[in-house]
C-alpha cells in the first residue's frame, strides 16, 4: 500500500516537472535573429523583425516584418498575427537602429523591454544603420547567408579586425548611464549590392548620433579605449621618403604585437589634463621604399611616433569639438579628481571640449620581417 | 528529530550548515544595495559588516558554551520560567518562519521572472517542500551532510562569475571612501540580513561533536561568506557603471548574462538553477529549526508530522497569495530587523548577565 502510494506520487511530480507550464515545441516558434528600428519622416517608430525559415517547401531562407507600433512589444503582438508560430525575441543577434531613429533624444527608453525581460539576451550586437532600414530588411543577397547570420558574422570579424567596435546591448546600457563615457556603435551602410562595415557612430552624452568615425581613425580610437584586442594592423604615411615624380608612395604597414596605455590626470588651472603614454610594441609587415633599417631603425621609430600623435590629435580634435568623450576620460577624472569631477559629472562632454588631452605614443620596433 | 539517538554534526558540517544559511538571496541583490547606499565603496561596508558578524557568533559560542548540551529553547524556560519562556520561544517560531517565508518568496519571485515566467508560484513550492520533506525527516546530521555536500558541489560558481573580469573596469572603485565614512556605516547595516546564519548557532552549537572548534568553526563560516560576499561585489562593482548598478534588481544575475560561450548562451539561467541548491541550503535550516522549536511547545506531537503539515501549509499559503515584489521586500526588510535583534542584539544582552551570573557562581564556590 504505501509502495502504491510513493509510486503515485512520483507520477504526480513527474508529470509537474515536465517544463512546467513555460513548455513550447522548437516547432510552434518563430526564432528572431535579427531587429530593426526606425523613425520615418512622420516620426513614427517603424519595427521590424527578421526570422529564419526552416522549411523545405519555402523558397526564401528568412521571412521579415515591419510594423508601426509604439512599443517593441507592441510590434510583437502585431507579428503574433502574421508568423508562422509564436515569436521568440531570445535569440536576437543583432539590432539595426536606424540613424535617423538615433537622432530621436529619448530613444534609448524604446529599448526598456531589452533590459527588463530576463527572457530577452543581451548579448546582442548594436548598429546604426544609415539608411532606411526597410531597406535593409528586405535585402536578399544571393552569394550570402541568411542576412541576420551575415551581419553577425560581418560585425564580429570587422571588430576583431579593430575596424569598429562591437558593442553589445549591456554595453550600451553601461556607456548611457556612465557618465564618465559617451556611447559608441558599429555602423553598417548598403552600398549598391553589399552591406559594408563604415567605423564607430559616436553619440552624444546624451546618446543621440553625432557622427562617424572611419577607419583608420576608429582603429586609434579602440587602441586608446581598449589596449589591443584582436589584430590591430596600420599604414603609414612617411612623407619624408617620398620620392619625387614617382608614384609609389612611401608607405609603410606595420602590425601591432601590444599597447599599453598610461593615462595620467591632474586638474589644473580650471581644466582637466590627460596626458597619456601609449606604449606600443610593433612589427613592419611591408615597406614600400627603401631604406636602411639597421642604422635608421630609431628615425623610422620617431616618424611613426610623429604620424601616430599627428593622427591622434586630429581625432581628438573631433570629439571634443563634437562634445563627445568615447575614450572614457570622465572615468579618470572621477577616478583621479574626484572634487573636480563632482562638479562636472552632469555636464562632462561639455567640460571634455576645454580639457586638454596629449597623446604621446612610444614605438619601438620589435620586428623587421623576413627581408632586410 | 530522533531523539533516541542524539544525532551529531562534525565540524565542518557545523561550518557549512552556518555558511550555507548565510549564503542565499543576500548575494543576488547585495551589490545594488551597497551601491546605493555607499556607492562603490560599499565593499568597505561588507567588512565591517562580516567584522560585525564576527563579534556576535563569538558572543552567542561564548554563551552556548556555559550549556554544551541544550539548545536555547530549552534553555529559554530554564532561564525565563516556563510561561515568559514559551511566549520567547513562540517569539523565535516566529523569526524562524519570517525568515524561511521570506527566502522562499524571494526564491519563487525571482525563479518567476527569469525562468518559469507561466509557472503559478504554489507549483514551485510544492516541487522545493518534497526534497525539503526528505532531508529534514531524518535529522540535523543529515541537514549537515546535505550543506557540506551542495557546498562542494557549487563549488563551480564563483569560477564561473570570475570570468566577467575581462569586463571590469577597475577605475571605477576609486576613489576609495570617496564620501566619507558615513554612507560607508549605512552601507554596513544592509549587510546585515546577508550574513544572518549565524545565529542558528543557538541551535547547532550543542549537536556539535568537537565543541573545542565551535568558535573557529563559526569564525570561518563567517569569513568563508565574507569572501564570497565580496567576490560578487567587488566584480558587479567593477563590471557596471557606478551610475548604471543601482538600476538593476539583481546585478548578479545581470553580470551572468553578459557571459556567452558558444555551447552555451544563457549562462545566467544556469547559473539560477543550480543556484537553487544554495538557497536550498537557507531555507532548510530555517525550516528544520521552526520545526524544532515547535515540537518543543508541543511534545505529543510527532515532529515528523509537524513538519508534514507545516509544509502543506506552505505550499497552501502560496496557492492562497503569491506575495508582489512589494511584499518580498517589505518581508526582508522585516527579516533583516528581526535578525538585527536575534543575531545581534540578544546575544549582547544575554552575555552579560550570563558572564555575571557564572563569576558570581564561581566565587560563592571559593
Amino acid at each position: 500500500m504505501k509502495a502504491c502510494i510513493r509510486i503515485l506520487l512520483l507520477v504526480m511530480v513527474t508529470t509537474c516537472l515536465s517544463g512546467c507550464m513555460d513548455r513550447i515545441d522548437l516547432e510552434d516558434t518563430t526564432i528572431t535573429l535579427m531587429a530593426g528600428i526606425d523613425l520615418n519622416e512622420k516620426n513614427e517608430i517603424l519595427f521590424y523583425l527578421s526570422s529564419p525559415v526552416f522549411s523545405k517547401e519555402a523558397k526564401k531562407k528568412s521571412e521579415e516584418f515591419g510594423v508601426k507600433a509604439d512599443t517593441f512589444r507592441e510590434a510583437r503582438v502585431r507579428l503574433d498575427e502574421v508568423v508562422t508560430g509564436i515569436t521568440l525575441p531570445g535569440k536576437i543577434q543583432v539590432y539595426i537602429l536606424g540613424k535617423r531613429f538615433l537622432k530621436h533624444p529619448e530613444w534609448f527608453r524604446y529599448l526598456d523591454v531589452i533590459y527588463r525581460d530576463a527572457r530577452l539576451t543581451v548579448n546582442s550586437r548594436m548598429v546604426v544603420y544609415d539608411g532606411d532600414v526597410h531597406e535593409l530588411f528586405h535585402f536578399n543577397p544571393k552569394d550570402k547567408p541568411r542576412l541576420a547570420l551575415h551581419l553577425t558574422k560581418l560585425i564580429d570579424t570587422a571588430a576583431r579586425r579593430n575596424v569598429t567596435v562591437k558593442t553589445k546591448a549591456q554595453d550600451l546600457h553601461r556607456q548611457i548611464l556612465e557618465k564618465g563615457i559617451t556611447p559608441i556603435l558599429t555602423e553598417i551602410k548598403k552600398d549598391n549590392q553589399v552591406v559594408k562595415v563604415m567605423g564607430i557612430a559616436l553619440l552624444s552624452g546624451k546618446g543621440t548620433y553625432v557622427k562617424l568615425i572611419e577607419p583608420p581613425e576608429s582603429t586609434l580610437l579602440l587602441l586608446l579605449l581598449d589596449g589591443k584586442q584582436g589584430d590591430v594592423a596600420m599604414s603609414f604615411l612617411l612623407p619624408e621618403h617620398q620620392e619625387r615624380g614617382k608614384i609609389i608612395k612611401s608607405k609603410v604597414s606595420i602590425v601591432i604585437k601590444d599597447v599599453s596605455n598610461k593615462i595620467e590626470t591632474s586638474y589644473q588651472d580650471g581644466r582637466f589634463h590627460f596626458t597619456v603614454r601609449q606604449k606600443l610594441k610593433i612589427s613592419i609587415t611591408e615597406r614600400l621604399f627603401p631604406f636602411d633599417m639597421e642604422k635608421g631603425y630609431k628615425q623610422m621609430e620617431r616618424e611613426i611616433e610623429e604620424e601616430l600623435r599627428k593622427s591622434y590629435a586630429k581625432l581628438i580634435e573631433k570629439c571634443q569639438k563634437s562634445a563627445t568623450d568615447p575614450f572614457g576620460f570622465g572615468m579618470h577624472a572621477r577616478a583621479y579628481e574626484y572634487e573636480e569631477w563632482k562638479k562636472v559629472k552632469d555636464n562632462w562632454t561639455k567640460e571634455f571640449t576645454k580639457a586638454s588631452v596629449q597623446i604621446i605614443p612610444e614605438v619601438s620596433i620589435k620586428g623587421n620581417g623576413v627581408v632586410k | 528529530m530522533n531523539k533516541s539517538v542524539p544525532p551529531k554534526l562534525t565540524v565542518l558540517q557545523y561550518i557549512f550548515l552556518i555558511h550555507g544559511t548565510q549564503v542565499g538571496i543576500g548575494v543576488l541583490s547585495m551589490p545594488r544595495e551597497l551601491a546605493e547606499a555607499a556607492g562603490t565603496d560599499g565593499w568597505i561596508s561588507l567588512l565591517i559588516g562580516g567584522g560585525a558578524a564576527v563579534i556576535a557568533s563569538l558572543l552567542i559560542i561564548s554563551v552556548m558554551k556555559r550549556y554544551p548540551n541544550h539548545t536555547i529553547v530549552e534553555l529559554l524556560p530554564l532561564f525565563l520560567g516556563k510561561w515568559v519562556g514559551r511566549a520567547a520561544i513562540v517569539l523565535i517560531i516566529l523569526y524562524c518562519l519570517l525568515a524561511c517565508i521570506t527566502v522562499i518568496g524571494n526564491t519563487v519571485g525571482i525563479l518567476n521572472i527569469w525562468i518559469l515566467t507561466q509557472t503559478p508560484g504554489y507549483l514551485i513550492v510544492f516541487l522545493f517542500v518534497i526534497p525539503t520533506y526528505v532531508i529534514l525527516q531524518k535529522g540535523i546530521h543529515v541537514l549537515g551532510r546535505y550543506s557540506e555536500l551542495i557546498f562542494y558541489l557549487t563549488l563551480w560558481m564563483p569560477v564561473v562569475l570570475t570570468i566577467t573580469l575581462s569586463d571590469a573596469h577597475w577605475l571605477n572603485l576609486l576613489p576609495v571612501v570617496k564620501e566619507g565614512w558615513g554612507p560607508i556605516i549605512s552601507g554596513a547595516r544592509l549587510t546585515v540580513y546577508s550574513f544572518l546564519g549565524f545565529e542558528l548557532a543557538f541551535f547547532a552549537y550543542p549537536f556539535l561533536h568537537n565543541k573545542k572548534y565551535a568558535a573557529l568553526g563559526i569564525v570561518a563560516a563567517n569569513t568563508w561568506s565574507l569572501l564570497v560576499f565580496l567576490h560578487v561585489t567587488i566584480l558587479c562593482f567593477t563590471y557596471f557603471s557606478p551610475d548604471e548598478i543601482t538600476k538593476y534588481t539583481w546585478p548578479t544575475l545581470v553580470l551572468l548574462k553578459g557571459i556567452e560561450y558558444r555551447f552555451l548562451e544563457r549562462v545566467d539561467i544556469t547559473f539560477l538553477s543550480f543556484y537553487l541548491l544554495v538557497l536550498s541550503t537557507t531555507i532548510f535550516p530555517y525550516v528544520y529549526f521552526t520545526i524544532f522549536s515547535s515540537s518543543h511547545l508541543l511534545k505529543k506531537w510527532d515532529p515528523r508530522k509537524q513538519l508534514k503539515v507545516f509544509l502543506i501549509l506552505l505550499v497552501a499559503a502560496f496557492w492562497l497569495y503569491t506575495p508582489t515584489f512589494m511584499d518580498l521586500r517589505r518581508l526582508t526588510e522585516l527579516w533583516s530587523q528581526a535578525g538585527l535583534v536575534f543575531g545581534y542584539a540578544v546575544p549582547l544582552l544575554i552575555s552579560g548577565p550570563i558572564w555575571l551570573y557564572h563569576r558570581s557562581a564561581k566565587g560563592r564556590k571559593i
